[in-house]
């Protein structure tokens, strides 16, 4: 019987839609600092387990298409590029620490460096869009407020992970 | 949800280190930072006559409410930091036209005293910092 290719398209479906949520409830609590889009980066949880359960290509996708739509919903073109970079970059090095840094690390460890990424990444745009360095003076602050929730974001990954892999290859 | 339990506990001793990493680095990069007493991005006031500096004057907390008094051959002129703005608040100019120049704060600002061929201008210790600075208004 051939493995149908409708499932898993219809897991990242619903993984992008629980991102998109996440991120929209995030925006109802912005973080005092003059990087638009800074957020508390809720929303790799949903990147994080989906790098565990379906790998890093079907994660990257997630976090893409979750930013799109972001933006479709909310009509921020800027905070579009905030949140790419944010979301892609903290994928692909989620995808990386997974790979080669878990045994030492855990889940909680691979989720503080997806935080790292991620808000240097949203630094990085908000540099260049507004040709101003000293916005990279934030990073500090904004990694330290990204450090608390990663460590939380890394514990539900791991407790999610392996509930979806079960549900994911029954049936 | 009781069965799975794995190891002994899910935050290992690696992640633990990595996080204390972080904290450290950040703490250590919030103080390289702002180091420099709330130097609101390195501006300081550079002191002119003739065209050539002859002193700088950093807009730090150290200088609030602070002044600094310039004799020359030309004349004698003050400046004055509060708010982390200065302005000249004393010359013997006979039109005293820069003292009523106002306030300068911001990069590229500058107050003049023609008479005593006197200026000072707000500069930047950043080197790559654009002039533009920040976009005046965003719309979300």
């Amino acid at each position: 019987m051939r493995p149908s290719k409708t499932k898993p398209i219809i897991f990242l479906s619903l993984l992008t839609a629980l991102a998109l949520v996440i991120s929209l409830i995030e925006q109802m609590f912005p973080l005092p600092l003059p990087v638009p889009g800074a957020k508390l980066g809720l929303s790799n949880v949903i990147i994080l387990t989906t790098v565990v359960v379906f790998g890093g290509k079907a994660a990257f996708t997630v976090a893409v298409l979750k930013s799109f739509l972001l933006m479709l919903i909310t009509g921020s073109v800027t905070g579009f590029f905030y949140s790419l970079a944010g979301s892609v970059l903290s994928s692909l090095m989620m995808t990386w620490a997974c790979a080669c840094f878990m045994p030492p690390l855990s889940l909680v460890g691979v989720s503080e460096l997806g935080a790292l990424a991620h808000n240097f990444g949203q630094i990085l745009v908000a540099a260049l869009v507004m040709e101003n360095k000293a916005i990279f003076y934030y990073l500090p602050v904004l990694t330290l407020i990204g450090i608390a929730t990663a460590f939380f974001v890394g514990l539900a990954a791991n407790q999610l992970s392996p509930h979806l892999n079960r549900v994911f290859h029954t049936k | 949800m009781g069965e799975h339990m794995k190891k002994n506990k899910v935050v290992t001793r690696a992640d633990w280190i990595l996080v204390v990493v972080l904290i450290l680095l950040s703490l250590v990069s919030l103080f390289v930072f702002f180091r420099r007493g709330h130097n609101d991005s390195g501006l300081y006031l550079s002191v002119q006559v003739d065209g050539k500096e002859i002193d700088q004057l950093d807009f730090s907390s150290a200088m609030e409410g602070m002044s600094k008094t310039y004799t020359t051959e030309y004349g004698v002129n003050t400046v004055e930091f509060h708010d982390g703005k200065a302005h000249i608040i004393e010359a013997d100019c006979p039109d005293k036209l820069c003292m009523r120049q106002g306030w300068v704060e911001r990069e590229g600002q500058m107050l003049v005293c023609l008479p005593h061929h006197f200026m000072v201008e707000v500069r930047s210790r950043k080197p790559l910092e654009k002039e533009s600075g920040e976009p005046d208004v965003m719309v979300r």
